[in-house]
């Protein structure tokens, strides 16, 4: 395999990495690393000698992918494109790490008030906040071995339930938002 | 390699993470340059060793960022484009604070580590 069709190949796998990006930057970067391989070639150097700096095409992309999910992230304002991106920070980034976690957490609480919430709906009697003569108390679906137990909210449940589906989806997007931004202002402060 | 030259890149290594903006930014204050012409100025003239999987990451952050800016020239002397850098408005005062900030911190650390030879 000669050095041209070496770099072309190289530079193919790059183009495919990239796939995600923006088709203009994803010619940009291609371009660009084409002509400084090109250059080192013509200076002298080896395909693989000139391709050695840059790693494997997965380490070369990654950098560039990241800055495309964060910045799409941040400006598109959509929770599934801060997921995506934190996702590819979470193993070296703590601050993406326990951002997800925080979500994630915060996204179990909405399903968990959404449950309750549709639970009542079906089975208004059986679900609540319920309260037995042994100061018992039982949150959600009454256990059929509770006896006597008085629901204690009434109508407030489904109050309380859309009151805590609305907060915990505000926490969970605000965890992601925080922790994005903080991702980006670490990253603008470090080369 | 062994265990202590392994140390002693990685101690090189966080050391030039901390400057290589910094010298990036005062090259291009000279003029406008293109990826690998600051590669070698920076290898040869700055000391630094970087790849090119550090530098071009970087450019195109910094170019995001607003503190460098970048345009395709095709020159009569090569035979395809290159993409040349240039420092922003905002990537000169940037590189001023940080000049700034590096030659106040360097002349007292060199003066403190220097205390005992005095």
């Amino acid at each position: 395999m000669n050095d041209a069709s070496t770099i072309h190949i190289w530079l193919n796998e790059l183009e495919r990495a990239l796939a995600g990006l923006p088709e203009a930057s994803r010619r940009d970067i291609v371009n660009e690393a084409r002509a400084h391989l090109e250059d080192r070639v013509a200076a002298g150097l080896s395909a693989r000698s000139a391709l050695h700096g840059f790693g494997t095409v997965k380490d070369y992309a990654r950098p560039f992918i990241e800055d495309f999910l964060l910045s799409r992230a941040i400006t598109s304002n959509h929770s599934l494109h801060m997921i995506k991106a934190l996702v590819t920070h979470s193993a070296r980034s703590i601050v993406a790490f326990l951002g997800l976690t925080f979500a994630a957490a915060f996204g179990g609480l909405t399903l968990i008030n959404l449950l309750w919430l549709i639970d009542k709906i079906g089975s208004p009697d059986k679900v609540g906040y319920f309260t037995d003569a042994g100061a018992n108390n039982y949150i959600g679906r009454l256990p059929t071995s509770a006896l006597g137990a008085t629901e204690q909210l009434g109508p407030w449940w489904y109050v309380l339930t859309i009151a805590g589906i609305i907060l915990s989806l505000f926490l969970a997007r605000l965890c992601l938002r925080l922790s994005g931004f903080a991702i980006v202002r670490a990253r603008s402060q470090s080369a | 390699m062994t265990s202590s030259d392994k140390s002693s890149d990685t101690r090189r290594t966080q050391l030039y993470k901390g400057v290589l903006e910094l010298a990036l930014l005062s090259l291009l204050d000279e003029e406008p340059q293109y990826g690998l012409r600051i590669l070698d100025r920076l290898r040869e003239g700055a000391g630094l060793d970087l790849s090119e999987g550090t530098l071009y990451p970087l450019l195109h952050r910094l170019n995001k960022a607003g503190l460098i800016l970048s345009e395709w020239r095709h020159e009569a002397d090569a035979s395809h484009p290159r993409k040349y850098y240039a420092l922003t408005a905002i990537g000169q005062a940037e590189l001023n604070a940080q000049r700034h900030d590096w030659l106040t911190l360097t002349q007292n650390l060199n003066a403190f580590l220097l205390r005992r030879s005095s």
